[in-house]
């Protein structure tokens, strides 16, 4: 059963942006905890 | 090779540089392991995903795409981010239960009796010190194949960088550090991948791999289940036994640890699987990799210029000192805590932290010395450990929630499995060896256990490390 060009296309853009996003949470979780004094 | 050595050498000067600046407030050996214990989501997580993505992952995730399509992209993201997200269940559980602990050994050595806290001492310290040479040897290997810098220079260069700022501060720096590190690696792939796939273009890809390699998009490849189905063995088995996962569960705040275990579960799913992407434009244009590790840099530098390839080899740097410096660290950690007391019952949290410093020193030479004959691969090593890894899952998770859960049968299930999982490794399969470990270390653990139950007391996990301020509870 073959993959079809939609869902492997999402896959491959949904891995990106979901990197991108891991990288935007992490910061601005940084700059909150940072404001909070919570980092450590 | 020069401008690939200075790359290596800034980022390391770098990263020393603020590993010692965050050592400024380090004064005990509790901080040493585990720094304040109120770590946020943040550095948490980073330090979680800095510690899980290795340098192998970076290479071997377009690696198994490349050999298994799709269902080893997709695999490869899923195998190692189930167990984090599934640790995050154990890491609220562990602070129930036994909320002063410090290190996995602390809950092993409480919760079952001296066999098998021995037992499995010995064999996490085995796992750990291999973890950390199969840093040290895939990284040579990498940085010389790939990038042009021997081996001896390479595998010197990243040892000697670890030991320098994880020495400094121990968690601390290990941890504050990662934050750095996971922010370049995730800049590169966000960066990287889609301008590569865009350039390509995404209807050329899938019609380019339909064209040349159709069995790289089947969903019920064989060769690719198994992988599924072994690779789920190994990822859950070795975050649930590794020490480093254990010590984040501890150093991260209370209400934050299960989003900062989810948050870096599900972004690992991600990371892997986006570098993966880039392994099926070398089958959809007829790329061919003088080594198949080298498929993700080799088409970012073809597709991308040379620009592409120097940012590659800070994703790959970046994710390589990570886990050694979280395997490093770890090492120290469960021996300060775990046996260090043992021996000098009366040393102060302030000696302690030294005997640390000096440990971190002494295993990450070690480790050095043993990386620099290169005589194993990487990948043969991590599978070779993972089959432990396997035979603990079970008195583990059992051990943590159920009662009933017999220390006999804990013993049991991790002999029994590590002794039939090292049979079927050499006699069918590797892959089948870890399979056939989980499954005995669930069959004898259950088993064992309604047949002779026990009748354990929480209280006593909940008393650990309370009676005394040294580390590994010596009195």
């Amino acid at each position: 059963m073959l993959i079809d060009k939609g869902p492997f296309i999402f896959v491959a853009m949904l891995s990106v942006l979901g990197s991108a996003a891991l990288l935007i949470i992490l910061v601005l979780y940084f700059i909150y905890e940072f404001k909070q004094r919570e980092i450590w | 090779m020069l401008i690939n050595i200075m790359i290596i050498v800034g980022l390391g000067a770098l990263f020393i540089g603020i590993g010692w600046y965050l050592s400024g407030t380090v004064e005990t050996a509790d901080e040493y392991i585990l720094g304040t214990g109120r770590l946020g989501v943040a550095f948490g997580s980073a330090s979680l995903l800095a510690f899980w993505i290795t340098g192998n992952t970076t290479l071997a995730a377009p690696e198994s795409a490349y050999t298994m399509g799709i269902l080893g992209a997709v695999g490869y993201g899923l195998v190692g981010g189930m167990g984090v997200i599934l640790f995050a269940m154990l890491a609220r559980r562990i602070h129930e239960v036994i909320p002063h602990g410090r290190t996995v050994g602390d809950f092993y050595r409480a919760r079952y009796d001296d066999k098998n806290y021995y037992l499995f001492l010995v064999l996490l310290m085995v796992y750990v010190f291999g973890l950390l040479m199969t840093q040290g040897i895939g990284g040579g290997v990498i940085l010389e194949e790939i990038f042009e810098i021997p081996y001896t220079l390479a595998v010197v260069l990243t040892f000697s960088i670890v030991i320098l700022y994880t020495m400094a501060g121990g968690f601390r720096s290990v941890a504050g550090v990662a934050f750095f590190q996971i922010l370049l690696i995730l800049i590169a792939v966000a960066v990287i991948v889609p301008y590569v796939f865009f350039k390509v273009g995404p209807s050329n890809i899938y019609e380019g791999v339909l064209a040349n390699h159709p069995d790289k998009l089947d969903l019920l490849a064989p060769a690719g289940l198994l992988f599924l189905t072994a690779g789920t063995v190994m990822g859950i088995g070795e975050v649930f036994m590794d020490n480093t996962f254990w010590q984040r569960g501890y150093a991260i705040r209370r209400d934050r640890v299960t989003p900062a275990f989810i948050i870096s579960g599900i972004g690992w799913i991600f990371v892997p699987t986006a570098v993966g992407t880039l392994a099926f434009i070398a089958l959809a244009e007829g790329l061919e990799p003088a080594h198949i590790n080298q498929v993700a840099p080799m088409v970012a530098r073809q597709v991308a210029g040379p620009l592409a390839g120097y940012m590659f080899l800070v994703v790959v740097w970046s994710a390589l000192l990570s886990t050694a410096a979280g395997s490093l660290n770890a090492l120290t950690s469960l021996v300060l805590n775990d046996l260090i007391p043992r021996y000098k019952p009366k040393a102060t949290q302030v000696e302690l932290k030294r005997y640390g410093m000096w440990m971190t020193v002494i295993f990450g030479a070690i480790a050095l010395l043993l990386t620099l004959p290169r005589f194993l691969t990487m990948l043969e090593m991590l599978i070779f450990l993972a089959v432990i890894n396997g035979a603990f899952i079970f008195p583990i998770v059992f051990g943590l929630f159920w009662k009933r859960m017999n220390t006999n049968a804990a013993f049991t299930a991790a002999v029994v499995a590590t002794i039939v999982g090292y049979y079927v490794y050499y006699t069918v399969g590797s892959l089948q060896g870890l399979v056939a470990s989980g499954w005995i270390s669930f069959l004898v653990s259950i088993a064992y256990s309604w047949l002779q139950p026990a009748d354990f007391d929480w209280e006593i996990l909940r008393h650990v490390n309370i009676d005394t301020t040294t580390p590994g509870g010596a009195k």
